[in-house]
């Protein structure tokens, strides 16, 4: 049977951890979190998960670097869809992402978790 | 015989009407000493009466009337000597040392004038030498001719041989020319002397003593002897014409008389026609002539330059920078009066002195200062408008020495001339203000400024001024433009960096706001979806307790916005309602307890400490609450897990202060400058807290700067913490 779905959610603020744990784990995806970047990339190299969800604000370094050092990290596969997951709209940092290989870039408010939920859900963990 | 009688009767008549136009002239139509003027007048007069009966004299036909005019024409003779002493001595200003000498002369001219129809002074006329009636000397005549006429000249022609080496400039101009007119005026009409002891000298001298009444009035055009109008100029020239016409009119007549025998003869008369169509054509082109003499020799400098000033001032007109028509006029000047120095000075309205601008011939002189500083000079130029003459000062000083501190002034004011080197100074005035001078020095000549040249310098002077206070406009406009733009680029530059900072603020502002309501969105959304009702009830008050944790975080922010964008526009003070007294221990620790949720869950240990004594502040609760709230949070914000934080209250004589110290990451020393200005955060803020918007700070420090007594400041040491702290005023 194929392995288990993966997610891992990178963000600094305890709420939306506890938020959007429970609607992943609720629709049964495996869901690992970490506090910041560099924890992040680690689970990451350590689990391969399916999708990233990386915001980019965060204390340490932060999300657009921590997608640079993933995206040369042999350890972690090439298909690993890394999706920035911010509030943080500053365009040039977008862009940024955008050309580091970011899969797809959402703003928090605007999607409720549940919709979150159902687009990783059919677009990347088919 | 009888013609070189008749010529020398002209000559008579000719010194009388000369001498007694010179002597009206310096009375009526000059400035200066009246005194001195008087003197002169008189002593005008006395040569007149003589030289008049004197013509007259050597016309008389019998020995009755020539006896009568020879003892009148003493009355002039008589009075000769003592005017002139007393003219020479008042001249040079030395008539009190000499006053007994005067006092002679003056009492024993009366004597002889008493004596003067009498055989004592004149004993009788005889034909000497083919002189029908010359007269002979009675016995006080032997005394006024070898003590008064002799004797005292000889003392006058001393002093001012005495005063001409101790003299400069235009006064030794004048001494010269007075000394010269009167030694040739005497030496020539002594010739009428040796016929009274029947010495065969002829009078012959006689006519030339016009030379030396005219030696006056050269001077006094010349060199200022006195100060008079252009209107002899003129009159010199009529003076002239007539003398000319006179001359050409018994040339005519003596020369038909030698050819036809008489005037009367036809072709007498015939050629008469000729020489007066002649006359007619040659006439202008004397009068021309002597105007063209006159002015060279009289006028050289306004006839060399008037040329040159008008293409000057046409040139002035036309140029607007400060240095070039300081350069044209200074250069201009040099060469036109043919000047050792000029030196033109302008304003510098900055620091109340005058500046050299441009300088001609100076180089050689030392210890002239290039600036100016404004003195008793400039101003005592710039209330006297004119031309200042250093060499009339002492005139001015002379005639002022009655006043009170008259005289001192003048010389005050020649001595600082003579310091920095200045002959005259032409100010340059506009509406009462001295806008720069022209200085110039010595004539190469060595000879003194002429009134001419005054008149001509003022000229300039004023359409100077005019120029200059043109270029120093434009000057000032060119500088404030240039000011103006600098100031917009610098303006420009502050502007560019404030936008930028916002444009910073607004993408925090904008994650700030976004983030709680993503949570408040996403927990809301979740509820509505029925997610949680199969929860328990523990796991929904953690919903609420992040919905109502988020919101507060938003209505924060928002406070903060609003405050920042308040407290912006830089008036912000407290109003005297917003002010309270109230315990600040309470207070303080009230706010303080409200953080302890925050300070545990990074396990930071938040303590507080305070005198036991009430303390009562004068603040406004309202915004001491957000001040607090802010430290505190900052705090927590910057302080590692595991840290400390405490919260101090310290008792002042006049204020109480409120610390916060924390063992947080500290700020780096370069951006501890300019902490509190908006937006502005320190390098290493991001790595502990990234959701500082730079406000937090600003708005502290506006609002205690608002506050009476009212302070914020701060210490700290990068990783190893920082203090924050406040002071209000202590209230009692």
């Amino acid at each position: 049977m194929d392995r288990e779905k993966t997610v891992l959610f990178i963000e600094d603020d305890p709420d939306q951890q506890k938020m959007y744990s429970f609607v992943f784990k609720r629709a049964g995806v495996r869901f690992l979190q970490a506090q910041n970047g560099e924890d992040g990339i680690k689970i990451a190299e350590r689990e391969k998960p399916d999708v990233i969800l990386l915001d980019i604000l965060m204390n340490g370094i932060d999300g657009v670097d921590t997608l640079e050092r993933m995206k040369q990290n042999p350890n972690i596969p090439k298909t690993t869809a890394i999706i920035i997951f911010t509030n943080y709209t500053k365009e040039d940092v977008l862009k940024r992402a955008e050309n580091l290989g970011a899969i797809e870039i959402i703003i928090k408010t605007d999607v409720v978790p549940s919709e979150l939920v159902d687009r990783i859900r059919k677009k990347y963990l088919k | 015989m009888d013609s070189i009688i008749r010529l020398l009767s002209i000559s008579g008549f000719a010194i009388s009407i000369i001498t007694c136009f010179v002597g009206f002239v310096a009375l009526f139509k000059s400035k200066g000493d009246p005194r001195l003027k008087f003197i002169f007048f008189f002593m005008c007069l006395s040569i007149a009466t003589w030289s008049f009966f004197y013509g007259l004299w050597l016309l008389a036909d019998n020995h009755d009337e020539a006896l009568f005019l020879v003892r009148s024409l003493g009355l002039g003779s008589i009075l000769i000597p003592i005017f002139h002493l007393h003219w020479i001595f008042s001249f040079l200003g030395i008539e009190k040392k000499y006053k007994w000498l005067l006092w002679y002369g003056y009492i024993s001219s009366v004597i002889f004038l008493l004596f003067a129809y009498s055989s004592l002074f004149v004993r009788d006329v005889e034909l000497t030498y083919g002189f029908p009636f010359w007269p002979k000397p009675g016995p006080l005549y032997h005394i006024y001719l070898f003590i008064n006429f002799i004797g005292l000249h000889i003392i006058g022609f001393y002093q001012l041989l005495v005063h001409l080496r101790r003299n400069q400039g235009i006064k030794h101009q004048q001494i010269k020319h007075v000394f010269i007119g009167l030694l040739l005026g005497v030496i020539f009409g002594s010739t009428n002397f040796p016929f009274w002891y029947d010495i065969n000298i002829p009078p012959y001298g006689n006519p030339i003593v016009i030379i030396y009444i005219s030696m006056y009035a050269y001077t006094m055009i010349r060199y200022r002897l006195f100060d008079i109008h252009l209107v002899v100029r003129r009159g010199t020239i009529r003076i002239i014409l007539a003398a000319f016409i006179y001359g050409m009119f018994h040339l005519v007549t003596w020369a038909m008389v030698r050819a036809f025998g008489s005037v009367w003869v036809k072709p007498a008369l015939i050629t008469g026609i000729f020489i007066a169509i002649a006359f007619v054509l040659v006439l202008p082109l004397v009068e021309k002539g002597i105007i063209k003499l006159t002015n060279r020799y009289l006028y050289a400098s306004i006839y060399n330059s008037q040329k040159t000033l008008r293409s000057l001032t046409r040139k002035l007109t036309r140029i607007v920078d400060v240095l070039k028509i300081s350069s044209l006029i200074t250069e201009t000047v040099h060469e036109v009066l043919d000047i050792e120095s000029v030196r033109i000075f302008a304003q510098n309205s900055t620091n109340h002195c005058y500046h050299l601008v441009h300088s001609v011939g100076f180089e050689s002189k030392k210890n002239v200062s290039c600036d100016l500083e404004e003195c008793f000079f400039t101003r005592w130029v710039r209330h006297f408008k004119k031309a200042v003459v250093k060499d009339e000062l002492q005139f001015m000083a002379m005639e002022h020495r009655h006043r009170d501190k008259g005289a001192e002034k003048f010389i005050k004011i020649q001595k600082y001339m003579e310091k920095i080197g200045g002959e005259v100074c032409i100010p340059f005035v506009v509406k009462r203000e001295l806008i720069g001078f022209l200085l110039l020095g010595a004539k190469i000549s060595r000879d003194a400024y002429t009134k001419e040249d005054i008149e001509l310098l003022e000229t300039l002077g004023n359409q100077t001024a005019i120029a200059l206070e043109n270029a120093l406009l434009y000057e000032n406009m060119e500088q404030s433009v240039e000011d103006q733009t600098k100031e917009i680029k610098a303006k420009n530059v502050y502007l560019e960096k404030l936008l930028a900072m916002r444009g910073q603020f607004l993408d925090i502002a904008s994650h700030q706001l976004r983030t709680p309501i993503s949570v408040i969105k996403g927990y809301v959304s979740m509820l509505r979806e029925g997610d949680y009702d199969s929860q328990t009830p523990a796991e929904k008050d953690e919903v609420y307790r992040s919905i109502a944790e988020k919101t507060e975080k938003l209505s924060h922010i928002v406070r903060d916005i609003l405050y920042a964008s308040e407290l912006d526009t830089g008036e912000f003070t407290l109003k005297e309602q917003d002010i309270a007294r109230f315990p600040i221990i309470p207070y303080v620790s009230k706010i303080v307890s409200m953080h302890q949720d925050e300070a545990r869950v990074k396990n930071i240990s938040l303590t507080f400490s305070a005198p036991g004594d009430a303390l009562l502040v004068r603040a406004s609760e309202r915004y001491m609450e957000v001040v607090f709230d802010n430290l505190i949070t900052n705090a927590l914000h910057y302080t590692p897990r595991d840290g400390k934080i405490v919260v101090r209250v310290k008792p002042f004589q006049d204020v109480v202060r409120v610390e916060v110290e924390d063992t947080g990451v500290g700020i780096p020393k370069e951006d501890q400058p300019g902490l509190f200005e908006k937006f502005k955060r320190g390098a290493n803020a991001n790595s502990m807290y990234t959701d500082g918007s730079g406000l937090g700070l600003f708005i502290t420090k506006e609002l205690m700067d608002g506050h009476p007594n009212g302070k914020v400041g701060f210490t700290s040491e990068l990783n190893k913490g920082t203090t924050f702290w406040v002071e209000m005023e202590r209230a009692l």
